[in-house]
């Protein structure tokens, strides 16, 4: 197919603004998919995907259209993940494309997130198409839609497609916009092959699969392919497309997406935004921009049950083989003994990662409290980078600690611009500008410490507004801060599973907040359980728990020797699931009692 | 030998207990009697006996020539020792002197009264027949027909019942002075009305408050002469029930009539609990009556750990060691000289008992034991 009746787009949009409902759809109208094989948003793959409603990992689908014009298009449509943890991933979506559809819903009008996307979209110089999704709702507002886009990301209303994906309403609008609007990739097939990596999965059989854009030259099987970053070599074992069922074809030309398979065991080999090329005929400059995704946020995982621990080291490592921006390493907790200190892009990153350990792996898993990385300037000038309290040097030796900022974009009705502020200065945030979308919305800036947001500011952002406020951030570098490492003390023995760095001024309410919050979680025991709070040898918090006064079976009669027996069997069983740490029985929620405490 | 015998009948079922029992049925004492002497018959029980006890239900349901029929199966079928205990339950508003008289003269030498509380209210909220004049009145009957051996069980922990009102329940009992006295506190087991009244609301003491009453009763009791031998038991010195003391101790026992329970050698026997299906079937001489547990060592070594540790007579540091050992164990030791450390237990002449304190909290004392 020549270049010029190619389009490679994608669909951005804010979480359940109906991206992947209107995916189905466009595959639907354009006969991709006969309606009744259609599983519900087909390109979501993963259960858990589906069922939170959001798209983890981009794939490629391609199909074709029979425009208006008389001319038949190959479409190629890009999915892009919607979460702020995969900021990256999205960019480099958006590169193998050249245009987008900027899909907003007609009741919820733009959120944080159409924004993000929208700056990153033309950042890239995409030709962007506005598309106001669900106008069959009641609580559809059109005009008010077009209003927000004219005023917050400059973009004429009057060019929005009005449709309802759910409702198969402007779907072919769609299409011919698209075809209209959206520019032919540009790139010359005679040229050295320089193809770009904007995804990757794996799969069992055919090991990470990567999915590319090919911008000049072309790739068939046996190529010789260079990985520009990583400096690898592979041969590629199989080409294709996703259509959206996967077929195999002979090569990929510039301008084209597709998918590469090539024995390539480790996801890590192929990084997203590298650059392909032929080795025997290499490119000589590798495409800008990219980047390697580093995770931000850090916590311990421990298997419940410490027979666990082979299982979840298992486990971990085949993860990683499909999510490059997992990261793991062995760590020990005198409290919960073998682990694996993770990192993760984010904090819906760390959930996902968690569920799919205890879901597809059947494990039962401790996680700690989050942590961000910290940078530490000794008093000798030495400086270290620790995403662990336990790897904090002696206060002594510390000269000052540097901790990562985030920039902070949230959208919110005008009732809540009050309470937003009161919260992110809680946080310690440092504001930098509010702006109105329209008379109703403004968008609220702030610099925020990256570790207060991980903590609980999702949670409490969105009980403040009652559910009105969305978030977009982006990491923006390091501040110092006085940050203090605070450690729990149970029955006068540091848990260091339980240690948390926090501000220096946050600290006794927080210390005192969890002391409390454990006193309710920690059953009573046979003695009384001292719970400290501590900074250092200094004490910030003490609370106690009670010993147990009575528990004992008051009839142990012949009749009765069976039952009893089974009914200690059972009490015993109830406190396996606990951990015994200093000889003090800790429930598995006491670990993320760290989390909920309010400051 | 010891046996055990279940008499399911009562005249009404009281609100927290879940013992097999029927209310309105005693028409079928007389089957029931026979069956249950068929079934002491056809067993395979060897003598003599050391002890027998008559348990409830209601015992004193039965008319003394029933109980003299079932005392004779038993005596013709095993023997009887020399210094036999028979104990019998009793509730107070079942007997009058000349029916204790009876059973006094048939060898019964053991008396069990369930008194559970001085408060006529609380009596009634339980769903007891008797007031306290009726407890006194059938402790007297008793005394006159003979009977030097008499038990009163009082309960703790009731609804609506405070903490000043059980100690005039201990002290009423203490003004009767009888040998031996049980002390349990207030289980709400599964299925009772109990279990039920509490799920819609009905409140019960705190555990401190239970804590509380138990540690007055033991100090009140204690001082008045009293040992306590168990958890639950309080007797004067040489009136602990040997009935299940052997038990207790891990000897064997025959359990006969519904839902009763015995242990021979590894095997522990039970019954079913339709009264129906066991007239029919315990009449017929059925061996399939039984339902059996085989009862492997380590379990067999474990309750005996866990039945002694409820007694005075606590467990040899030996016979500890080797079952924890067995289990493959973790290092029990540290934890048991904490316990020694605080007053729970104590060690002595190769022994670990369980002290007046550790009584409170032995659960977690056990729990230590268990893998």
């Amino acid at each position: 197919m020549s270049l010029e009746h190619i389009r490679n787009f994608c669909i951005i949009a804010h979480i359940d603004h109906g991206k992947s409902t209107l995916a189905d759809r466009l595959l639907e109208f354009t006969g991709a998919i006969p309606p009744r094989e259609m599983r519900a948003q087909l390109m979501d793959q993963m259960d858990l995907e589906r069922e939170r409603g959001i798209t983890i990992k981009a794939k490629a689908v391609r199909f074709f259209y029979k425009a208006k014009d008389g001319k038949k298009y190959e479409m190629n449509l890009i999915d892009t993940p919607g979460h702020v943890d995969f900021n990256y991933e999205v960019s480099r979506s958006l590169k193998a494309c050249e245009g987008a559809l900027l899909l907003i819903d007609a009741s919820q009008g733009v959120e944080a997130q159409t924004l993000a996307n929208a700056y990153l979209a033309s950042d890239q110089n995409l030709a962007i198409i506005p598309v106001i999704n669900k106008i069959d709702l009641p609580s559809a507002d059109v005009e008010r839609c077009k209003k927000q886009m004219e005023d917050s990301l400059a973009i004429d209303g009057s060019e929005a497609v009005l449709a309802s994906a759910k409702e198969g309403i402007g779907i072919e609008e769609i299409l011919e916009a698209v075809v209209k609007n959206v520019p032919p990739p540009t790139g010359v097939v005679d040229e050295p092959l320089k193809a770009l990596i904007f995804d990757s999965m794996f799969d069992i059989y055919r090991g990470v699969m990567i999915f590319v854009r090919v911008i000049n030259g072309s790739i068939k099987k046996g190529t010789k392919m260079k990985f520009m970053v990583t400096n690898k070599v592979f041969e590629v074992e199989e080409i294709g497309v996703f259509k959206p069922k996967m077929e195999k074809s002979d090569q990929l030309s510039a301008g084209e997406v597709g998918y590469i398979a090539a024995n390539i065991k480790e996801v890590r080999d192929a990084k997203v935004g590298d650059t392909i090329t032929d080795e025997t005929n290499p490119t000589a400059e590798a495409l800008p921009g990219f980047k390697d995704v580093l995770p931000m946020v850090f916590c311990g995982l421990y298997p419940v049950s410490t027979d666990d621990y082979a299982k979840l080291k298992e486990a971990l490592s085949k993860l990683k083989l499909s999510d490059a921006a997992l990261s793991y390493e062995p760590e020990t907790s005198l409290a919960l003994s073998f682990g694996f200190r993770c990192g993760f892009l984010g904090l819906l990153h760390m959930e996902i990662v968690q569920e799919r350990l205890e879901r597809e792996y059947d494990l039962n898993l401790i996680a700690t409290a989050p942590s961000v990385i910290y940078k530490i300037k000794k008093t000798n000038g030495e400086e270290l980078v620790i995403d662990n309290p336990s790897e904090l040097p002696d206060p002594t030796l510390i000269d000052s600690i540097f901790e990562p900022y985030i920039d902070a974009k949230i959208i919110v009705p005008a009732d809540y611009i009050g309470v937003v502020m009161t919260l992110c200065q809680e946080k310690r945030g440092i504001h930098k500008n509010t702006s109105f979308i329209d008379t109703t919305r403004a968008v609220i800036s702030y610099e925020l410490p990256l570790a207060e947001v991980v903590m609980d500011f999702f949670d409490k952002l969105k009980s403040a507004t009652k559910g009105y406020a969305s978030l977009d951030y982006e990491p923006m570098g390091y501040q110092e801060g006085h940050i203090v490492k605070v450690d729990i003390l149970l029955n006068n023995e540091p848990v260091d599973a339980l240690s948390f760095m926090v501000h220096r001024d946050k600290a006794e309410n927080r210390g005192r907040g969890i002391a409390e919050k454990l006193k309710e979680i920690i059953p009573t025991q046979m003695f009384e359980v001292p719970i400290q709070a501590a900074i250092g040898g200094k004490v910030i918090a003490r609370e106690t728990v009670r010993a147990r006064r009575k528990d004992v079976l008051a009839k142990c009669y012949g009749g009765d020797i069976s039952r009893k027996r089974k009914l200690l069997d059972k009490q015993k069983e109830g406190k396996k699931r606990m951990k015994n740490i200093g000889s003090v029985e800790i429930p598995q929620e006491a670990f993320m009692a760290v989390l909920k405490v309010e400051d | 030998m010891n046996a055990y015998l279940h008499i399911p009948f009562c005249t009404s079922i009281c609100s927290y207990c879940d013992f097999t029992s029927f209310a309105g049925q005693e028409n079928k004492i007389s089957r029931y009697v026979d069956a249950l002497c068929v079934e002491i018959t056809s067993s395979d029980l060897k003598g003599p006996l050391q002890t027998i006890y008559f348990g409830g239900g209601t015992p004193s349901l039965l008319p003394p020539e029933k109980l003299q029929t079932i005392l004779e199966a038993l005596r013709q079928k095993a023997g009887f020792s020399f210094d036999i205990e028979i104990s019998m339950e009793a509730n107070p508003e079942t007997v009058d002197e000349q029916r204790l008289r009876s059973y006094r003269a048939l060898g019964v030498n053991r008396l069990s009264f369930g008194a559970q509380a001085f408060q006529t209210e609380i009596l009634k909220k339980m769903g007891r027949g008797h007031d306290w004049t009726i407890v006194e009145k059938a402790f007297n009957d008793a005394r006159l027909a003979g009977f030097t051996n008499i038990n009163l069980d009082l309960m703790f922990g009731l609804a609506g019942q405070s903490l000043s009102q059980f100690q005039e329940s201990v002290q009423k009992v203490q003004e009767l002075n009888p040998e031996h006295i049980s002390l349990y506190a207030l289980q709400v087991e599964e299925g009772t009305p109990l279990a039920k009244q509490v799920e819609e609301g009905l409140e019960l003491p705190d555990e401190d408050q239970v804590a509380d009453e138990y540690a007055w009763a033991q100090k009140s009791l204690t001082t008045q002469g009293y040992e306590q031998y168990e958890v639950s038991n309080f007797s004067k010195p040489g009136f602990a029930c040997r009935h299940n003391w052997n038990i207790w101790r891990g000897e064997d026992y025959w359990g006969f009539g519904l839902s009763a329970v015995g242990t021979v050698g590894d095997v522990r026997h039970g019954h079913g609990d339709d009264l129906m299906v066991y007239i029919n079937q315990a009449s017929q001489g059925r061996k399939g009556l039984l339902e059996k547990e085989v009862l492997s060592q380590s379990v067999r070594a474990w309750e005996r750990i866990m039945l002694q540790f409820r007694t005075q007579e606590g467990v040899l540091e030996s016979e500890l060691e080797s079952y924890v050992r067995s289990q493959g164990g973790s290092s029990y030791k540290e934890r048991f000289n904490r316990f020694e450390k605080e007053g729970f237990i104590s060690l002595s002449q190769g022994r670990y008992r369980v002290t007046s304190k550790g009584y409170f909290v032995l659960n977690g004392i056990l729990e230590t034991l268990m893998v």
